[in-house]
């Protein structure tokens, strides 16, 4: 498969879409009653927690399909994505840190939706302790999709935490409310533009992955 | 524009992030890319 012949048509979509979605960010959508201006963090804020949440979803069913089928082809699909998804989800927690502290006065608070996040970045960060411990490939790989798949499974935890437990952090759908019509299809853009951006980023760090595994082939190969 | 510098700071940092991310990469391809031209000339040189 050519990453190129994928990457380039994504590439020059993103080029048009990212400053339209800024556009529509900061000159289109409406600004919040309540919050003000500061409320514009939201549109970057849940797409970048959407797109962490693809790439995470992507390191559970590569992580199943390695276990299954033990091919190292899969551990680096879901490595690739992981680091997509640590990324991401370090943006969320400094992002959504940067909105708590003028409408909350805090920068952090022990919120259920806040600290199931931080797990979840946790768990994610020590998938790559683990890896860089581990030197026997298969092993570091079976290791890495175990930890993969529960990580994951904090996931539905992250997005029912303001249901299941009392909590401050703003929900999508609130009871007889929501989101105005205009901030909804401007989020709904930006969730669209975010998610083309992870699969862009993915496609490019998976592609040095490959490189990496074919620079260790050759270094091998020289050493026989 | 109320609490601009809260809003400034979350896109700055969040972008700013993402381009350090891709300039890491972009940094790490590069030298793969060279190691591996250089093992292939050597590679290639040995088995000569």
């Amino acid at each position: 498969m050519n990453m190129r012949k994928i990457q380039m048509p994504l590439f020059l979509s993103l080029l048009v879409l990212i400053p339209l979605d800024f556009y529509l960010i900061f000159k289109v959508a409406p600004t919040e009653r309540v919050m003000g201006d500061v409320q514009r963090i939201f549109y970057f804020h849940v797409s970048l927690a959407i797109s962490s949440y693809l790439a995470f979803t992507t390191v559970f069913i590569a992580g199943i399909i390695y276990l299954w089928r033990k091919n190292l082809f899969w551990d680096t699909i879901a490595y690739s994505a992981a680091e997509i998804g640590v990324l991401f989800s370090t943006l969320v927690l400094i992002t959504g840190s940067i909105w708590a502290r003028p409408i909350w006065n805090v920068w952090w608070a022990w919120d259920p939706r806040l600290v199931t996040m931080l797990i979840l970045w946790f768990i994610f960060v020590g998938y790559f302790l683990l890896r860089n411990g581990i030197s026997d490939w298969g092993k570091r790989a079976r290791y890495s999709a175990v930890i993969g798949i529960i990580g994951f499974l904090d996931i539905p935890v992250v997005r029912l935490a303001t249901k299941w437990w009392r909590s401050v952090h703003p929900r999508l759908k609130s009871e007889g409310g929501g989101l105005d019509p205009v901030m909804l299809k401007i989020m709904l853009f930006s969730m669209a533009t975010f998610l083309m951006f992870t699969v862009f980023l993915f496609l490019y760090r998976y592609s040095i992955a490959r490189a990496e595994e074919n620079l260790i082939v050759l270094t091998k190969r020289l050493e026989d | 524009m109320d609490n601009w510098i809260y809003l400034f700071s979350a896109y700055t940092t969040g972008w700013l992030g993402i381009l350090f991310y891709v300039f890491m990469n972009a940094r790490k391809q590069a030298t793969i890319e060279r190691k591996i031209e250089d093992l292939e000339s050597m590679i290639s040189r040995k088995e000569e």
